[in-house]
């Protein structure tokens, strides 16, 4: 999959990442993609490669569901939605999230 | 797996065109959002494998996929297939002899505490069976045995219903039962009680006759068998299968009766009171030890017991665990050798079909190589290229195994008849044993695994740019080095082959000392239990003899047709010197004639040579320079022990073979003794000397033996010559293996650098088209070839020769009479190698001659 670069996200990371960008209704992948782009103003990107996995991944794991729909562009297009394990799985790593950056940001801060 | 995971799984599975159209659909609408997408490719191989059921799912796609190649390359298939099944046959069917041989149970119980006990002779340095005094005194002593018995078998006249026939029966002590530790499926075992004398006679029979006379009906039990004339009442029916406790002796038992009624089945009374001869050794005996003995104890008992007892002083008791116990002793250790051997040449067998596998391989993955730099270049992985060759190679070797199933029985049963211990036929159970085919056949799926490793790999190095350009190697290739390696393997085993053809056709020409051709022999029991007197036994010899003689050059009768196995001797003794055990024969007037025999002094045995005459007797050389040295034997006298008056020795015949061919070369000293002056005749070997082939003159001799005497049975009819041979049997059939696997193993490696060069010469097509218009001789670019086909097998035999030493020395350690390999043996082997790979190079490269310059050049 390639070496790691700047914005290359963790797993762990890119899972919650997509799960808060289906936190406000169904997108399609290319919308997640682009609403994580926007959100972190253009810092982080998700390559196809590791996305399309994670849906994947997330789908089978049951915290997704999905379904067909046609797009801006009047194509076919596949749209996720966040099931009720999903949300509360987000909740879960949101709170891990927290409480791990600000245990960080305290490392760093006594540096 | 969750639920949801598994229903959205299933869900791909069952609908994959659907799956798939999704999967392409989500990529080409984001790469309709977005141009700059990544490898599609590789994103959808990634998605489907997270739908799928992972590995599971891809094998069985690789699977369909190598087995649409195979079916899709016959002739590939064929020539990778057929020799692994050969081989992996072959191991299977040895395999399953070595199991029938070594491990098959016996159906007794707790074999484990079962032992055999023997007499050895130090100083001649073989075992005996023992006596009944020995038997007796063993028994005896305290604290270490549960049970132990004395058994004997001997073919016996059998009469069932209507019709007689000759059927082999153990006698057996009253304990066998508990000491084998075996109780019969029906009715009930013997006691000690039925072997006293005045006990009801009763006997067991064997399953197959129970099946094969009473159709498995309980009837058997009360009904009446007269064995040799003594009616004896069945009351109890062996376990399927049982065939005693050794393999090797008299096979296919049918009854068993107590030994109590041994002086019954022998009126004549051969061995009177044998119950207190410590001289005839003639019982088998076993053990069943008490819990928790070992057979050390009792072998300790058994030394102490033994300068009390046996009649020799060099004679000791020896105690074997039923393990080892399966075969008479001196046969165990030649049974494993040979089996090693046969093991050997199957393992050789299945490393030339996994090099011929590999080279085909190889050869295979540089045919794709274009394929495969395909699917690399649209994004498939290195391991799924290697994986997707591995099962191709997986699904060839699990066809080679179904394969060779049919193969490994075939061979089983032919190996059922190999006389694998020195002439002797076992009763052996060889069907298909399941551990012993799947093993053969792990073990060769194993080989070919590892064997299509490489080229796998070598399949997925296959660099992209390099590959869709065509690839031009000088050096030497892998291709090359299996088949080198193949004419090592081909090397390691024609190499004892040609020695064994050698050793054969030099002990074919070996003297025996007499002429075997045109004698016919056949075995007659005058007395197959009915009480006769020396005087009719006289009259029957002489009329056998006269009959014989006015239709036939010459008739003769001798106790054992030489060569033999026998191993009972008379202890001899000339004057004051102490017994000294020899061979001996009984035979008639006519009989040194017959087979071309010199007398070297004195006289040979006369008609007048009869009961009321002076008891004498005829030596050999070595008997009579081993009595006698320096002195005139004739005239001397000598004692038989257990002979009332001493013998006059009146003649000396010249040395001959004692025993087969391939079991001893030396000389044996040797009595000869007449027919007519022995006290307990029993059965005797006709020899007929006969004007035409021999077994023309069988009926003749059926017609005289029923005139003179109607109640006698008439077996074994057989030439002399097959009688010389028996001992060569063993090699024989070893010569027939490891022929054939290394003929096996040469076509092979001739057709395997047939290919290669044929290979490298379509590869290299366009240079030798380019080569010939500029000039070349056609003849030269042939040579050039058929250089590389010479230094191959050149290569290949040089380093056939370290393994051809040892397997030649393998096969001389487990095949008697084979002898030492000459430097020109290896250097004919290595030639006729050489040579074949110089022919398939050279068959190959004719086909330069018809390449078109004009024709190559512009198709490429």
């Amino acid at each position: 999959m390639g070496e790691s670069k700047e914005g290359d996200l963790l797993q762990g990371t890119l899972d919650m990442l997509i799960l808060k960008a289906l936190a406000r209704g169904r997108r399609h992948g290319y919308s997640i993609a682009e609403w994580i782009a926007a959100s972190s103003d253009d810092a982080l990107r998700v390559e196809e490669g590791a996305l399309y996995p994670a849906l994947h991944r997330l789908e089978l794991k049951g915290w997704l569901g999905s379904d067909w729909g046609v797009s801006e562009n009047n194509r076919r297009a596949k749209f996720y939605r966040l099931l009720p394990s999903g949300r509360k799985a987000l909740t879960a790593e949101a709170g891990r999230w927290k409480r791990m950056s600000s245990a960080i940001a305290r490392i760093m801060r006594t540096a | 797996m969750s639920w949801t995971a598994l229903k959205l799984r299933w869900r791909a599975l069952l609908h994959r065109r659907e799956f798939e159209r999704d999967i392409a659909d989500e990529i080409e609408f984001h790469r309709s959002m977005s141009p700059r997408l990544g490898n599609a490719t590789r994103i959808a191989e990634d998605l489907r494998e997270l739908r799928g059921f992972g590995l599971a799912e891809r094998l069985w796609q690789d699977l369909r996929y190598a087995a649409r190649q195979i079916r899709r390359n016959p002739g590939f298939a064929c020539a990778a297939i057929v020799p692994l099944a050969l081989a992996v046959g072959c191991i299977g069917s040895v395999l399953t002899l070595a199991d029938a041989v070594l491990f098959r149970p016996l159906g007794v119980k707790d074999p484990n505490r079962i032992a055999a006990i023997y007499t050895f002779s130090r100083a001649q340095n073989h075992y005996l069976s023992e006596s009944y005094p020995d038997f007796r005194d063993i028994s005896a002593l305290p604290n270490l045995m549960e049970a132990s018995a004395a058994y004997l078998r001997s073919a016996f006249n059998v009469r069932l219903g209507d019709g007689a026939e000759l059927m082999n029966t153990e006698m057996v002590t009253g304990d066998y039962f508990h000491a084998a530790g075996v109780s019969p499926i029906l009715g009930r075992p013997f006691t000690p009680e039925d072997d006293r004398p005045g006990a009801a006679s009763v006997a067991l029979a064997s399953y197959s006759l129970w099946q094969n006379r009473f159709q498995g009906s309980s009837s058997i039990l009360g009904s009446v068998v007269w064995i040799n004339h003594v009616p004896f009442t069945i009351v109890g029916v062996m376990p399927r299968g049982y065939q005693g406790m050794l393999l090797d002796w008299y096979p296919d038992c049918s009854l068993w009766v107590p030994l109590v009624n041994f002086n019954r089945f022998f009126p004549t009374n051969t061995v009177p009171g044998y119950t207190n001869r410590r001289d005839i050794p003639m019982f088998m005996m076993l053990a069943r030890l008490r819990p928790g003995v070992t057979v050390g104890e009792l072998q300790a008992a058994l030394d102490g017991l033994a300068p009390r007892v046996v009649s020799r002083p060099d004679y000791r008791f020896i105690a074997l665990p039923s393990g080892q116990a399966r075969f008479f002793p001196a046969y165990r250790d030649g049974t494993l050798r040979f089996l090693w051997m046969l093991l050997a040449v199957s393992a050789a067998a299945v490393a030339i079909a996994c090099f011929n596998l590999a080279g085909l391989l190889l050869a295979r993955a540089a045919s794709r190589r274009h394929e495969v730099a395909a699917r690399l270049a649209i994004g498939a992985s290195r391991f799924r290229i290697v994986q997707q060759f591995l099962v191709e190679n997986a699904l060839i070797a699990l066809y080679a195994c179904a394969l060779s199933l049919p193969i490994a029985l075939a061979a089983a049963y032919w190996l059922r008849d190999a006389p694998i211990t020195r002439g002797f036929s076992m009763s052996l159970n060889l069907s298909a044993d399941w551990r012993a085919l799947a093993l053969g056949m792990l073990a060769g799926f194993m080989t070919a695994m590892l064997a299509g490793t490489s080229p796998a790999f070598e399949a997925s190095r296959s660099d992209i740019t390099v590959a869709l350009k065509p690839r031009h190697s000088r050096g030497l290739t892998s291709r090359d080095l299996f088949i080198g390696a193949q004419v090592a393997c081909a090397m390691t085993i024609l190499l004892p082959a040609a020695l064994m053809a050698q050793n054969l056709r030099d002990l074919g020409r070996a003297r025996l000392g007499f002429d075997t051709r045109d004698v016919l022999l056949a075995a007659f029991d005058p007395f197959p239990g009915v009480r006769r007197t020396t005087a009719e036994f006289d009259r029957l010899t002489n009329g056998l003899l006269t009959d014989l003689r006015t239709q036939a050059p010459g008739a003769a009768l001798a106790g054992e047709a030489l060569p033999t196995t026998m191993f009972s001797r008379l202890d001899t003794s000339s004057g004051t010197a102490a017994w000294t055990p020899l061979s001996y024969d009984w035979i008639s007037d006519g009989y040194f004639e017959l087979l071309h025999e010199p007398i070297l002094s004195g006289r040979a045995i006369l008609p007048s040579d009869d009961r009321r005459a002076q008891p004498v007797v005829v030596v050999n050389q070595s008997a009579a320079e081993m009595l006698w040295p320096g002195r005139n034997p004739v005239g001397q006298r000598l004692r038989i022990r257990n002979e009332p008056t001493e013998r006059e020795v009146v003649g000396v015949v010249a040395d001959s073979r004692f025993r087969p061919l391939g079991v001893s070369a030396a000389a044996e000293p040797c009595l000869f003794l007449p027919l007519a002056q022995r006290a307990n005749p029993i059965g005797f070997e006709i020899h007929v000397r006969t004007a035409g082939p021999p077994l023309q003159f069988a009926n003749a001799l059926r017609k005289i033996a029923a005139r003179v005497d109607p109640d006698g049975s008439l077996s074994g009819i057989r030439t002399l010559q097959e009688q010389s041979e028996t001992g060569l049997k063993p090699m024989q059939m070893a010569a027939q293996a490891t022929g054939a696997v290394s003929l096996l193993g040469i076509l092979l490696a001739v057709a395997g650098m047939f290919a290669a060069s044929a290979f490298r010469i379509t590869q290299k097509k366009k240079e030798i088209a380019i080569r010939i218009a500029i000039g070349a001789e056609p003849g030269r670019v042939i040579r050039a070839f058929a250089a590389r086909g010479l230094w191959i097998g050149l290569a290949g035999a040089c380093l056939g020769i370290m393994p051809a030493a040892w397997g030649a020395r393998l096969v001389r350690a487990s095949i008697t009479g084979a002898g030492v390999p000459g430097v020109g043996l290896f250097v004919l082997v290595g030639l006729i190698l050489v040579l074949a790979s110089v022919i398939a190079a050279f068959a190959a490269a004719r086909r330069i001659t018809r390449v078109q310059p004009s024709d190559v050049l512009r198709v490429q």
